[in-house]
């Protein structure tokens, strides 16, 4: 459970990678991360290729390693959809099943090795840039992009609503088992239908005290001059620096993929 | 707009006046029946009353939220659909719960945007805000996430979003309820600081005593009683009829002397 | 730091099986959904506008963290399952399809940005099956049901579970389909694995959502009606 949820604490640390203008790192994980999606089946060398910035940037960055790989392996069990290619892929029988008799193939075990690996350095991309960047400053870099506005303000107004409905619907489910205490260890605890809607009603409250907050809060930003047009503060700058990282990133992220097909 | 401390019209005009204010709620109950009231510039004003007497609901009308029958005139300006958001950014409204109040992803988020719906434009703004911010002690927590503050910094933080509009007058809601001691204290010498017309709602008798040159008691939507604060806080007769008596011997009392 | 972080606690344990992360769909997949899911949110995002005026952002805002705070209230089932909340079907039914798609992709968009719950190329394809068509396909079948039947009692309760239910089938095959195009998954094995999954997991999905809205109805049926007239 460790390995899960934000990655706040990472945030006290500096680097040159904790630095960079969060835009910039947001921009050149996405790409580098649609570029290492284009490395066809069994392409060892464009993976490896592909690792080695990926390397160089959690060097950079003075993440602790350990948990830069066990956060990756949170992905891990998506692969279940992924294991049925090791059976049903055409090719040479490396390996058989012993009770039901399934053959492995070579061109299976090939496929699913791939989709790990890319899946794993994708999400290191993914866990190196949460993990250096503050949430509303990366949240807030989403405003310099040509994104809907109530789709960004609704982001922002999430993510600041998020902890506190979340703390909400924490304290009422603590409630409910301090209440259901008494009859968990006996002959039910109803059924599968009442403990759902007792679920379910939850749900409903925290819906309620929602739109109410969601009401307050329209009053509160009423009360300080809003107008039906949401202004914010501009997203910071992109520093020179960051952005040439970034390009030269994706350019050779690029170089790789085109490279390897030649 | 305003500036700080330039008030436009008529300067005779008291800080508010209040005319014959009436608001029923859209489920029928009611909130205020029939309150007037002048407020004087500079004034401190405590605004005392047990549940449901109506503070709130007087607070969201001087601040234009919720429009109900009668008058309000600011600073000599009459409050109606065309003045709503001009008065706005002269009446400084403080909600009860700054869960409410803070709605950004950062404090320096929340504190500009009065400024930035202002219009000013962004140097002032931050400028602003950071004045604001520095006002009240949180000048190091800008880049902050608000759900990260504890309640005495989440009170201050939204005092700031409000100041660095600029108001003539604070219209403050609880400003103290559940603050631990230390964190009150603070918060009522921050009060005490600010230079603006302030009215505040509040079920503590102490800091009514301690901070307000003046104390008005709403009782089930009317204003009950009014006048300096040692005669209306020493009609005892007046206190206990409308459930205000308790509290005076309480523990509110007790640690603010010893605060 | 030691503290539990209720936040933690949601995402790894509940996460529903949906999102995809990086590496599981091809190129072309990831890029198809990010076009599509794109249109369909500057869409939803004009007709949200619209139909809410300025109440909008801070409403879908604090609705998404509803959501997402929503998605963590379980129940037992049994032999250690639980049943739990996709939510894009009751977003639909009290939001109207519109806001619950920008409602919807901004709970996605933060489980890939805050908790990599979900990959960032494959955020297109997410938002597509989570947002976009569950939300699509619950207030579809919601509000289909109740023209077909006229206004009756027992019909609403039948009509939500169905769009509950058939908004996170919907989702399930359409996260199927794009892992077959991507050549992740063979069609044959995976389409009725994730079906007949999801047909349970879907029943958790309807029973929540039954419930949520029989105590908003309850409590505070006025909201029923205001955000759900407004649409169409
Ligand atoms: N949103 C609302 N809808 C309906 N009635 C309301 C609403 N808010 C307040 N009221 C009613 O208006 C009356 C005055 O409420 P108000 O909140 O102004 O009291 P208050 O003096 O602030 O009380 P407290 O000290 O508990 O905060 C009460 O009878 C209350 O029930
Ligand atoms: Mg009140």
């Amino acid at each position: 459970m460790a390995v899960s949820g934000l990655l706040e604490r990472y945030h006290a640390r500096h680097s040159a990678i904790h630095r960079a203008a969060p835009r910039a790192k947001l921009i050149a994980a996405l790409a580098y991360i649609f570029a290492i999606t284009f490395t066809r089946e069994g392409d060892w060398t464009a993976l490896a290729l592909l690792a080695l910035p990926v390397v160089a940037v959690v060097v950079a960055s003075r993440l602790p390693l350990l948990l830069v790989l066990r956060r990756a392996l949170l992905t891990l069990p998506f692969l279940l959809v992924a294991l049925p290619l090791l059976f049903t892929r055409p090719g040479e029988t490396i390996a058989e099943l012993p009770v039901l008799g399934w053959t492995v193939s070579d061109e299976g075990a090939v496929a699913v090795v791939t989709i790990l690996a890319k899946s794993w350095l994708s999400v290191i991309v993914a866990v190196v840039l949460m993990a250096t960047t503050e949430a509303p400053a990366l949240l807030r870099s989403l405003r310099a992009l040509r994104l809907p506005r109530l789709l960004v303000a609704s982001i922002e107004f999430a993510y600041r609503y998020l902890f506190v409905v979340t703390d909400e619907a924490t304290r009422m489910l603590q409630a409910r088992s301090s209440r259901s205490a008494a009859i968990d260890g006996r002959r039910s605890g109803g059924s599968v239908r009442w403990r759902a809607r007792v679920a379910g009603n939850l749900v409903g409250t925290l819906f309620v005290r929602s739109i109410e907050r969601s009401e307050r809060v329209h009053a509160a930003m009423l009360a300080r001059g809003y107008d039906g047009e949401p202004r914010q503060l501009a997203a910071p700058a992109l520093d020179r620096a960051a952005l040439v990282v970034a390009v030269l990133m994706v350019l050779y992220g690029c170089a790789v993929q085109v490279g390897v097909r030649l | 707009m305003s500036d700080n401390g330039a008030r436009p019209t008529g300067d005779a005009a008291p800080a508010l006046r209040l005319r014959g204010l009436h608001y029923d709620y859209p489920d029928g109950s009611t909130g205020l029946r029939g309150v007037d009231l002048d407020i004087e510039r500079g004034e401190l004003v405590a605004v005392l009353g047990p549940n449901g007497a109506g503070k709130s609901t007087l607070m969201r009308l001087l601040n234009g939220l919720i429009r109900g029958d009668g008058a309000i005139d600011v600073f000599g300006e009459r409050l109606t659909d065309e003045t709503v958001r001009s008065i706005r950014s002269r009446v400084g409204l403080l909600f009860s719960n700054p869960d409410d109040q803070l709605f950004s992803p950062t404090v320096i988020d929340d504190v500009a945007y009065g400024p930035l719906h202002q219009g000013l434009d962004a140097d002032e703004v931050l400028a602003r805000s950071r004045a604001a911010l520095a006002e009240v002690g949180m000048a190091a927590y800008e880049d902050r996430t608000p759900h990260r503050l504890s309640l005495g910094e989440k009170k201050r933080v939204a005092i700031a979003t409000v100041l660095s509009m600029r108001p003539d007058i604070l219209v403050l809601d609880e400003p103290t309820s559940a603050l631990a001691p230390a964190a009150r204290h603070e918060l009522i010498e921050l009060l005490r600081a600010l230079p603006q017309t302030q009215i505040i709602a509040t079920h503590d008798m102490a800091m009514a005593r301690d901070l307000a040159s003046r104390v008005v008691v709403l009782s089930d939507g009317r204003v009950v009683g009014d006048g300096p604060t040692e005669v209306v806080l020493g009609d005892r007769e007046l206190l206990r009829e409308h459930d205000l008596e308790p509290a005076l011997h309480g523990q509110a009392g007790a640690q603010r002397d010893s605060a | 730091m030691a503290a539990v972080d209720p936040v933690a606690a949601i995402t790894a344990a509940e996460a529903p099986a949906l999102h995809i992360p990086d590496g599981f769909v091809s190129a072309p997949v990831a890029a198809v959904g990010w076009v599509l899911a794109a249109a369909a949110i500057a869409l939803a995002a004009r007709r949200a506008d619209r139909n809410l005026d300025e109440r909008a952002a801070p409403l879908m805002g604090v609705m998404a963290a509803f959501i997402f705070a929503g998605q963590m209230v379980n129940f037992p089932v049994a032999g250690g399952t639980s049943g739990h909340l996709v939510g894009g079907a009751l977003a639909a039914i009290l939001l109207g399809p519109w806001a619950a798609i920008i409602v919807m992709t901004a709970v996605v968009a933060l489980q890939a940005l805050l908790f990599q719950d979900g990959g960032l190329a494959a955020l297109g394809v997410n938002t597509l099956n989570m947002a976009v068509i569950s939300a699509l396909v619950g207030w579809g079948v919601y509000r289909g049901l109740q023209l077909l039947r006229g206004v009756h009692s027992v019909v609403p309760a039948v009509a939500a579970f169905a769009a509950a239910w058939l908004s996170v089938e919907a989702a399930a095959v359409a996260t199927t389909l794009q892992l077959a195009a991507s050549a992740t998954s063979p069609l044959a094995v995976a389409l009725p694995a994730m079906v007949g999954v999801h047909a349970l997991i879907g029943v958790g999905e309807g029973l929540i959502t039954l419930g949520a809205l029989g105590l908003v109805r309850a409590a505070r049926p006025d909201l029923l009606a205001r955000h759900a007239q407004a649409e169409v």
